[in-house]
């Protein structure tokens, strides 16, 4: 467990029951597989919709999108077709700051995962 | 006024974190734009990182960190004694593909010379791999103290 970094799990029903991942603080390269774990303990006790709350996330190199992009090889066996780019249906990303976004964007997430800015909205799409 | 400050620690990535504390710290004696820290940081932890899980091959070893003010660029220095890597010459990943399809990993060099002006490696006089980021304009110019206003007058 790394100081910086606090991952809280809990629970919303929507269509379907959805997981929330709160990270909160810094996630690099020496702490992203708290993350990675968080989730993967997540799945096995049966999550199969996950929704990543990156709200209090400041920072996060490109190790914390090696997490989010295990995360998503774990959930989308099929991804979803929207237009002719498969878009992750099971696993969904909230809120995530500026500094993060633009980490986000650089490395082309974006293009592949939904990204919301009200909780409600998100837990609904999925 | 100082103009370049170091900083070293054993190849282990439990001392990033002490890695990002000398580069915001550095920063801001340096009169850094507060609105590109996070891009150094990251850019610096890129680095790093890779030195310290593939030019170390988790086996330790010691990573140097230099910044340094130069007019109105900053210099970022790192050095190691791992196995020699030129990162610049890594092919960037192809964006466009699905996640699905994309191995994990791999997109560390990309991002820091997407967030740097300029990337350079090469091998020193000594032995070590030395790899140099530039990052321009990034002096905050409402700061009186900063050395660039400084030199400026």
């Amino acid at each position: 467990m790394s100081a910086d970094l606090q991952i809280a799990v809990s629970q919303e029903q929507g269509r379907v029951p959805v997981t929330v991942l709160s990270a909160n603080g810094e996630i690099g390269a020496h702490n992203y597989q708290q993350l990675q774990d968080q989730a993967n303990e997540a799945i096995a006790a049966g999550a199969t919709d996950l929704l990543l709350d990156l709200t209090h996330v400041s920072y996060m190199s490109s190790a914390g999108l090696r997490a989010v992009h295990a995360i998503y090889k774990k959930l989308e066996g099929q991804p979803e077709m929207v237009g002719n780019v498969p878009k992750a249906a099971h696993f969904k990303l909230l809120n995530p700051p500026e500094a993060v976004l633009k980490v986000i964007k650089a490395l082309g997430f974006d293009m592949f995962l939904e990204i919301y800015a009200d909780l409600a909205e998100a837990v609904a799409s999925f | 006024m100082q103009t370049c400050f170091s900083f070293a620690v054993t190849a282990d990535l439990q001392n990033l974190p002490a890695i990002h504390h000398f580069v915001k710290e550095t920063a801001a004696a340096l009169g850094v734009d507060p609105a590109v820290v996070t891009d150094l940081r990251l850019a610096v932890e890129e680095v790093a990182a890779n030195i310290m899980m593939h030019g170390y091959q988790d086996e330790g070893g010691a990573v140097a960190i230099e910044m340094e003010a130069a007019a109105d660029k900053l210099l970022i220095r790192l050095r190691d004694r791992g196995v020699p890597f030129d990162p610049t010459t890594v092919a960037a990943p192809d964006l466009t593909s699905p996640l699905a399809d994309r191995n994990l990993g791999g997109m560390g060099v990309y991002l820091t010379q997407q967030l740097m002006d300029e990337v350079t490696y090469r091998v020193t006089a000594g032995g070590e791999n030395e790899l140099t980021l530039i990052k321009q304009g990034v002096f905050d110019s409402s700061k009186e103290t900063s050395w660039a206003n400084a030199h400026q007058r």
